[in-house]
């Protein structure tokens, strides 16, 4: 036996991870967690470097308020991690390249990109799940990955029914929703339902725990395709999340919430303290490393130095005075009028689909009008098609690419092929599908 | 933290299961330092796929055996 000081990789393992691209001359993906989608221009410089650096300076947002960087040399990963160790950065864990389940992580808390600015402020709650989970060897084994949202605006700007577990805040505390999922795994899709309680801001994190044990002591560790927390829901019902529950935490508050209308993203508008905030439209969040230096420079000139990610790839600009202003610069170097509400996943570079979801995005997104898109390369859904107004999801068949078209979440019509897309679309505005926007 | 490799016959084996990407790469760099006969056990889909790409481009001797969801690469260092 010879024994090997390691030591130095002990800060990483657990914390950090390269997941696995097939596609586009990449072989790996640096996914950057993002809590709550809000970070410093100091911070985003860093990460224009690191994608500049190591990553043939592309970066794109993805619709879990992450940056993701690819191209990443399996041999510079380390490097990768010591400068993100350094900047208090961290990765999702991607371990569904295994094939058994006991991989999964909690992944990016999403949060309303304008907390404390159009509503109450509960970023911490974010970080406080982000610091407790990442990297906790007693979490990093979940039966399968765990999503959570948070949203304090009383819309649903974070993709309510497509987490495992959603706390929407409501008068004085956040009713949860529970059991999303969008991909094809079993039950299949599946949107996520409230509990009916509300839960008091101070034993929120509590909650978010008690129901991440109930995953892990509960969820299926015998198949991955049952392995999410929406199959556990599925098969005990409601009732029985909600008893089990109360059996550790104590009896809830009674809560009746309607549903929020799916699918919103804040465009401009006036925050609380009479400052504005804007929204620049990033088409499937694809951007560089110059941009992402210009946007933090923006950011310092014409705001406070903060920007934050959306659940539709986009970003915000807040503190801003003017306006105005800061479209017009912005202008020179961004395309203003691509849709807000257009979301493609990466299947460009994870091999899985021949005409790649954004090159379809690219293709139809401006002729959708407010009708929201999302693109899903494959039935894992990354994309959240079943929430847009039109979604499109890949298969190949036969070496062939062939997409599936949804509308609100109703499966309409199978097997299009790429070059009738613009024409579905145009029988989408005559209404055929009985879409309205 | 250890990495701990076994003598099995002429080898030495390093087991990396269920760890994430890079990791079953850096430490099987590690273990090439020590020895020159190495079996790397992994069930990562990605490490399986990178470890005899970039150390076969490395000049090593690498095979690779499935069995059971494992990986066990057998790497070994050319003879000069």
């Amino acid at each position: 036996m010879i024994e090997i000081d390691a030591g130095f990789l002990s800060k990483f393992i657990g914390r950090y991870s390269l997941g696995k691209d097939s596609g586009n001359d990449s072989s790996h993906f640096l996914r950057i967690k993002i809590p709550g989608g809000r970070l410093d221009s100091k911070t985003l410089r860093e990460i224009a470097g690191l994608s500049e650096e190591f990553g043939r300076g592309y970066a794109e947002i993805t619709d879990r308020q992450d940056v993701q960087l690819h191209w990443i040399d399996p041999d510079m990963a380390l490097e990768i991690f010591e400068r993100m160790y350094g900047l208090g950065l961290r990765t999702d864990l991607c371990g569904q390249a295994f094939r058994e389940t006991c991989h999964g992580d909690v992944r990016n808390v999403v949060c309303c990109p304008l907390m404390g600015k159009i509503g109450p402020d509960f970023s911490w709650l974010a970080r406080e799940i982000n610091e407790f989970f990442s990297g906790n060897p007693e979490y990093i084994v979940l039966p399968h990955k765990f999503k959570i949202a948070i949203t304090a605006c009383g819309e649903d700007c974070v993709k309510i029914f497509a987490n495992d577990l959603s706390l929407v805040w409501y008068e004085d505390g956040f009713v949860p929703f529970v059991g999303g999922g969008m991909g094809a795994s079993m039950p299949g899709i599946r949107f996520a339902e409230k509990l009916g309680i509300k839960i008091p801001p101070e034993g929120t994190f509590e909650f978010v725990k008690a129901v991440i044990d109930i995953h892990k002591e509960f969820s299926n560790t015998e198949s991955k395709a049952k392995a999410r927390f929406k199959y556990l829901v599925h098969t005990w019902g409601i009732e029985r999340l909600r008893r089990e529950l109360e059996r550790r935490l104590g009896r809830f508050e009674e809560a009746e919430l309607d549903t929020p209308g799916i699918g919103v993203e804040h465009i401009s508008g006036i925050q609380h303290d009479g400052k504005n905030y804007f929204t620049l439209p990033v088409l499937g969040g694809v951007l560089d490393s110059e941009r992402l230096r210009l946007i933090a420079s923006l950011s310092e000139e014409y705001g406070g130095g903060e920007i934050r990610f959306t659940t539709w790839q986009n970003l915000v600009f807040v503190d801003v005075d003017d306006v105005e202003g800061l479209k017009d610069e912005l202008s020179t170097y961004f395309n203003l009028k691509v849709p807000y509400r257009a979301v493609g996943c990466a299947s460009d570079f994870c091999g899985k689909t021949i005409v790649h979801s954004k090159q379809i995005l690219s293709s139809v997104a401006e002729e959708m009008g407010d009708l929201s898109f999302a693109v899903s390369g494959c039935v894992n859904g990354c994309a959240c098609h079943p929430l847009a107004d039109v979604g499109l999801v890949g298969k190949i068949k036969k070496g062939k690419q062939l997409y599936d078209l949804f509308v609100r979440g109703r499966l309409v019509k199978k097997d299009i092929n790429v070059d009738e897309i613009p024409r579905l679309l145009k029988y989408l505005e005559e209404g055929v599908y009985e879409v309205k926007a | 933290m250890k990495l701990k490799l076994e003598k099995v016959g002429e080898k030495y084996v390093l087991d990396a299961r269920d760890l994430t990407c890079p990791f079953p790469l850096a430490m099987t760099k590690l273990a090439l330092k020590e020895v020159d006969d190495l079996e790397v056990i992994v069930n990562n889909p990605p490490s399986a796929r990178d470890i005899p790409a970039i150390l076969g481009k490395q000049g090593y001797l690498v095979d690779v055996e499935r069995e059971n969801g494992l990986w066990k690469i057998r790497i070994r260092k050319e003879s000069p």
